[in-house]
């Protein structure tokens, strides 16, 4: 109960996490502006008239909001949506950000992933909720004293480690639903992933027309990475090793499955776990801003 | 220690924070797994609480990985001749295998998609006793596929089109018992439709 106490007391008087967090927006936001200036380039066909997909505005109320480039009246007007959100992006990997630019980033997230629901993701589902969470991510100086900055500091680890519990949930989840199937317990998952060409490459099934050992290991490691992932990233001392298998596991869905936005979003969302004298050196090897030092 | 001096916030309010932080949490837990064991009721309230703006979907190849895919094809006539069945995905197809990080990925999921809803289609139509073609040209799929051959096809400026037809083929993969993939293709032909220009 006193470490408890004391946590308390910590997170409301310092803010040794703020590198970290400098360094997860930058990273966030430069995986959205490759995402959205890639999209950008058939943005009449995700967000505007030309539009390929059934349009789904289910809600009513403050929730049609987030439905809003489902309309088909809004549709003409989606660089409304893409210019600012690319402006802001741009301006949080410069270091302009606060709190009312980091909570238009996110509406407008939302509003751009829902105007096209086809290219989404669980990464895309995942930044969603990141990027709530990182609307609480206030800049609160270590000598800035009164109970406005405490409740700011307060705030700012609530959503960290509500960004932490909500990879660790994604992790749990597609686990937890994969333990309903058969192939993942049989080996089989990943040669029946990768046997179609879309999510491989072409002629995959006269080069892999059977299971193998590496594809055999390859799913029990990613099963097992998923299943244990909620508990690892806790402990300290595995957090860095598992981190890299997760890296690797990433990487090859980027490129050898081919759903590039799921990989890097992901990729990039483990910069939250960074410790936070990484997260400074980083920042200052980048040079984009200086943090004050304590 | 300078830290203790700091004005904290009073314990009520700081744990009423934490309480919303759990209560949010909570909603997206039973969102997410409460379906088939918690009371309707509760898992109405975390639903409308989560969508859509905590709406989280991390079904990710889950319960097993796919084990089909659906392509959308279509043929037009043209000046009195039918053409032979496009695949208007394969050059997407093309661009995602040369380049993962372009665009090449997210036109094949989108045109995709239009194969899924028209798969959707297959199912609905099979239901009905005598389905009509004007049935099947009002399901959201056919809409889409329609607006595709006529505003994005290669037969969307050509004056001389008469009408088309598309159709969704299904390649499904199954494991033998000697832990082979094998693939088995299902085509479904929607009705043909006239095109007045």
């Amino acid at each position: 109960m006193r470490r408890l106490n004391d946590t308390w007391v910590r997170w409301q008087s310092k803010l040794e996490i703020l590198p970290v967090s400098e360094v997860f927006i930058r990273a966030i936001y430069l995986t959205l502006i490759w995402s959205t200036i890639k999209l950008l380039l058939i943005g009449d066909v995700v967000w505007g008239e030309e539009w390929l997909h059934v349009l789904y505005t289910p809600f009513g109320n403050i929730d049609r909001f987030a439905m809003i480039l489902n309309e088909t009246a809004v549709r003409p007007y989606y660089l409304w949506f893409v210019v600012p959100f690319l402006a802001l992006l741009i301006g949080g990997l410069l270091g302009l950000h606060n709190f009312f630019t980091r909570a238009v980033v996110w509406y407008l997230y939302v509003a751009l992933h829902f105007g096209n629901v086809e290219i989404s993701t669980g990464g895309h589902h995942l930044y969603q909720q990141l990027l709530f969470f990182h609307i609480l991510f206030f800049r609160v100086s270590d000598r800035a004293g009164g109970i406005w900055a405490a409740t700011r500091r307060l705030l700012h680890h609530l959503g960290f480690y509500a960004i932490w519990v909500n990879i660790a949930l994604l992790y749990f989840a597609s686990a937890y639903w994969k333990t309903f199937g058969e192939m993942w317990f049989s080996g089989q998952a990943m040669l029946m992933s990768i046997s179609f060409e879309a999510y491989s490459f072409p002629g995959i099934l006269a080069l892999l027309p059977s299971n193998t050992w590496y594809l055999l290991i390859g799913t029990y490691a990613v099963f097992a990475y998923q299943l244990l992932f909620a508990i690892a990233i806790w402990i300290k001392p595995v957090r860095k090793p598992f981190l890299l298998f997760g890296l690797l596991f990433h990487l090859s869905i980027v490129f050898i499955v081919g759903l590039a936005d799921f990989g890097v979003f992901m990729i990039a969302s483990y910069s939250i776990f960074l410790a936070p004298s990484d997260a400074r050196m980083l920042m200052e090897r980048l040079s984009v801003i200086r943090l004050s030092r304590k | 220690m300078q830290n203790s001096r700091k004005q904290t916030l009073p314990s009520w309010l700081s744990w009423l924070f934490v309480v919303i932080f759990l209560a949010h949490f909570t909603a997206i837990v039973i969102h997410q797994f409460g379906k088939s064991t918690l009371p309707g009721r509760i898992v109405e309230v975390a639903d409308r609480y989560a969508s859509p703006w905590f709406f989280q979907n991390y079904e990710m190849f889950a319960p097993e990985p796919h084990t089909q895919i659906n392509k959308f094809v279509y043929r037009a006539k043209s000046h009195g001749e039918w053409s032979t069945w496009k695949d208007p995905v394969y050059p997407h197809l093309q661009d995602l295998w040369s380049n993962r990080f372009g665009h090449g990925g997210d036109m094949y999921r989108i045109i995709g998609g239009i194969a899924d809803k028209l798969y959707e289609g297959q199912h609905f139509i099979g239901f009905l006793e005598a389905p009509t073609p004007e049935q099947c040209f009002g399901l959201p799929g056919f809409q889409v596929a329609e607006r595709y051959v006529l505003r994005q096809s290669e037969y969307a400026d050509d004056p001389g089109l008469e009408g088309f037809q598309v159709g969704v083929l299904t390649e499904v993969h199954h494991m033998t018992e000697a832990g082979e993939v094998r693939v088995l293709y299902l085509f479904q032909p929607y009705p043909e439709k006239t095109v007045e220009r």
